[in-house]
């Protein structure tokens, strides 16, 4: 069994995603002008990658956007691996706290979401779903979390442009915690949102980046952020309940910041008391990673030493990343995790966290 | 120190100051002692973590917290400080405030009879990895 938690499901171009909206917020977003919506549903990213963003051997179905189509996704993905769930997390929709009028990103989640339900989770049971929600505006997200939390296939919530200036354990954010714990769903974290949002946030710690490679290594410090932030806001104090996925951040850089954390703590604990025990322990119990990309060349690299000295082996859960220029490869990817952990990375861990039952858990 | 032993005169209670800690010798032993809030408290003057000098340190209230965002004072025993890493041990049982499992302070008994201060027996290992 593999579960694949981070494919990104895509719309085949921009009008479909018009036809989801309400006939106001649809004859608004066509304007006058067809080549010159007044909003797009895309905000811009200042970076490209020098190849493209996306894997060159996928089918790209004619006039329409590479991860658009389900039945080559599950061609290409599903079938070809034999994945048994794949958890849709978005690609245009990532962005959405980026648009900059916070009523139509509330009106484009709603879209998202139905086009999700419809388009993918409605055709294969393999699917299961994230839902997209409008960041800018917490307690609008809230409405979104209610609306879809009963809906069969809806796993998660995903947070990623952040709008709001602030890490996403701020409790500015509390609302879209408190929606997610008592809906019983994790709050994925996908990386690449840092300055994305809408202001736009600092894209790295140091200052602003020049080029894609650059953005793409150091898009793991906006996790480092998110994370420590849930950790020191004590929101799992709050919320004992809730769990947290980092997608597509990778593992690599989790040990080294855990040991650093619990060293912090120790010394400044004073400062935050509602946390009751060290970092690294609410880690364990709530927050997941994603392995792709995984950059540990193989299964007896010295690297899965501080991973299970950290006990993260019930943490970590394969991912491909479907279908970017970076994705990972089941077979290859999976054969680079150590023996004695391997069945949880593929599936377990995933099992565990999205409460995947059977009817879930098997294919069509 | 061993058990049972009749406790040492360190020092008069007037000599210490309300929130400091000083280093005494008992039988040729340091001893740091501090006070607070009218009690006295003695114990180790070195550092688990590294060994630093905790006459250094400071004497504070140990805070808790109800939830996210409160703050509330613990106990009555204040906790000592370490000067270099700020580690933080309670000085009613000797714990490390921030991880029961990591190493504690050891403690003494210490009380003040007839205005003086005797270091009595020690209480035992008050924490993990002592
Ligand atoms: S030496 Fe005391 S906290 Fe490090």
């Amino acid at each position: 069994m593999i579960v694949d938690c981070d494919v990104h499901q895509e719309i085949d171009r921009e009008e479909t995603i018009w036809e989801y909206l309400s006939p106001g917020w649809r004859e608004f977003v066509k304007g006058p002008l067809p080549a010159e919506p007044p909003l797009s549903i895309s905000p811009s990213i200042p970076f490209r990658n020098p190849h493209g963003f996306f894997r060159e051997d996928l089918t790209i179905p004619e006039g329409a956007r590479v991860g658009s189509d389900p039945e080559l996704v599950k061609e290409e993905l599903l079938d070809r691996y034999e994945i048994d769930n794949a958890v849709l997390t978005g690609e245009t929709s990532l962005y959405v706290g980026g648009i900059s009028n916070p009523y139509f990103a509330q009106e484009l989640c709603r879209a998202f979401n139905d086009h999700m339900l419809e388009r993918w989770l409605s055709t294969d049971r393999r699917f299961l779903g994230t839902i997209a929600v409008p960041i800018q505006t917490p307690e609008a997200a809230v409405l979104e979390i209610n609306r879809l939390k009963d809906e069969d296939r809806v796993i998660q919530v995903m947070l990623c442009a952040n709008a709001l200036g602030h890490p996403f354990g701020h409790p500015i954010f509390d609302p879209i915690h408190r929606a997610a714990a008592e809906a019983g769903l994790p709050i994925g974290i996908h990386s690449f949102g840092e300055g994305a949002g809408y202001p736009p946030g600092e894209t790295l710690a140091a200052g602003k980046p020049s080029f894609y490679t650059e953005f793409h290594t150091g898009a793991i410090q906006g996790m480092m952020t998110h994370l420590v932030s849930f950790i020191l806001h004590g929101v799992f104090e709050r919320y004992p309940g809730l769990k947290v996925a980092f997608l597509e951040g990778g593992i690599e850089w989790v040990p080294g910041l855990l040991l650093r954390l619990d060293a912090n703590y120790q010394g400044l604990r004073r400062e935050v008391p509602w946390c009751r025990k060290p970092p690294s322990e609410y880690v364990r119990e709530h927050i997941y990673f994603s392995t792709q990309p995984l950059d540990v060349p193989s299964a007896s690299h010295p690297f899965w030493g501080t991973v299970s000295a950290a006990g993260l082996e019930g943490n970590l859960m394969f991912a491909t990343d479907y279908p970017h220029w970076d994705a990972d490869s089941p077979r290859q990817t999976l054969s680079c995790i150590p023996a004695e952990f391997r069945e949880r990375v593929q599936w377990q861990n995933a099992a565990e966290l999205y409460e995947l039952s059977a009817d879930r858990a098997h294919a069509a | 120190m061993p058990p049972n032993r009749e406790p040492i005169d360190l020092c008069a209670f007037d000599e210490l100051v309300e929130g400091e800690i000083v280093e005494l010798r008992a039988g040729g032993v340091p001893v740091a002692v501090g006070r607070w809030e009218g009690r006295v408290y003695a114990f180790n003057p070195t550092c688990p973590h590294k060994g630093a000098p905790l006459v250094c340190g400071k004497l504070m209230a140990r805070l808790g917290s109800g939830g996210p965002g409160q703050m509330d004072v613990r106990s009555e025993a204040p906790i000592v400080s370490c000067p270099w890493h700020g580690w933080e041990f309670a000085l009613d049982n000797g714990e490390n405030v921030a991880d029961r499992s990591e190493k504690g302070l050891r403690l003494q008994r210490c009380d003040v009879v007839g205005g003086r201060v005797k270091l009595g027996i020690k209480l035992g290992p008050a924490a993990a990895g002592e």
